[in-house]
């Protein structure tokens, strides 16, 4: 069976990767499971949430990213390499869940058409994506500012909406994104700066609503 | 003179402090004179301000139950 990407990722050994050996005596100590799903679990599922569109689909996401990486957990340095690690590893596992589904959906639009057996990844995910909308904590920004934003993020072409999030939202670098991305890094300022055009048109009617 | 469109080209950049002095001088100047890229300009960094304040949605109960379940059952074996 040809590898996932996230598992790609996991095998890659670059300074994102967790699979540099511990450092004899020298390691911090490695989180527990728990703490991972405590600590990682809302970075993994809000990042999946607003590349996927939907909760449902993050919820699914999140479940197969948080499990690799207890998985992984002995291979990890350090905290620093696990969370670039987890951009990376989330953001492969969101875009290859999407595909997927979209191969689903292209294959059930004609499934009336085809005999049953040919369709053995029936994996029970009939569920509708919904937007992000949620409930936020505390009061960084009001609710309706949050579904405003959320929603024109959910708007936003795949391509440019990945890395907006990335950089506006994850506050990860240029370098970053495009390491994580595997793409130059004046294509990674040519489509922020684009989606920060196509966010800025979206939210101008609000900007004095929304303008603490 | 730079034009409205350099500004629009050069922002990115202008706001990140990776523009040349020369190019940012330039910049500063056309601001100086241009209200509409002024506006721009502030519509422009609003909308990543906004975007780098949006709350962190909790980790679903049931999903945080789901993994824990899966992983005790996956060491079990």
């Amino acid at each position: 069976m040809e590898p996932r990407s996230e598992d790609k990722a996991i095998e890659k050994g670059d300074s994102g990767s967790p699979a540099s050996p511990p450092e004899s005596g020298t390691s911090p100590p490695v989180p527990t499971p728990e703490e991972i799903v405590r600590v990682y679990g809302p970075k993994v599922y809000n990042l999946a949430r607003r590349i996927l569109g939907s909760e449902t689909d993050a919820e699914d996401v999140t479940q197969d990213v948080l499990l690799k990486v207890i998985e992984s957990l002995h291979q990890f340095r350090g905290e620093a390499a696990l969370g670039t690690w987890l951009h990376r590893i989330t953001v492969n596992a969101a875009l290859a869940y999407r595909k997927k589904r979209a191969r689903q959906e292209e294959t059930e639009s004609t499934a009336h058409k085809e005999p049953l057996e040919e369709f053995p990844e029936q994996s029970g995910h009939g569920k509708r994506p919904s937007l992000g909308a949620g409930r936020p904590e505390g009061d960084v920004l009001s609710h309706e500012a949050q579904q405003l934003i959320e929603k024109a993020i959910a708007e936003l072409p795949e391509n440019y909406r990945v890395v907006y999030v990335l950089a506006d939202v994850e506050g990860l670098s240029n370098a970053e994104i495009a390491d994580i991305l595997e793409l130059n890094i004046p294509a990674v300022k040519s489509r922020l700066h684009r989606a920060r055009l196509m966010m800025r048109q979206k939210l101008q009617p609000y900007f004095e609503e929304l303008n603490p | 003179m730079i034009t409205c469109q350099d500004v629009n080209e050069w922002l990115l950049d202008y706001l990140s402090g990776e523009l040349s002095q020369e190019s940012r001088n330039a910049v500063d100047q056309h601001l100086s004179a241009c209200p509409t890229c002024v506006a721009f300009v502030h519509s422009y960094s609003m909308t990543i301000s906004l975007s780098r304040r949006l709350a962190v949605q909790p980790t679903p109960p049931e999903l945080i139950e789901r993994i824990q379940v899966r992983f005790a059952r996956a060491n079990r074996l």
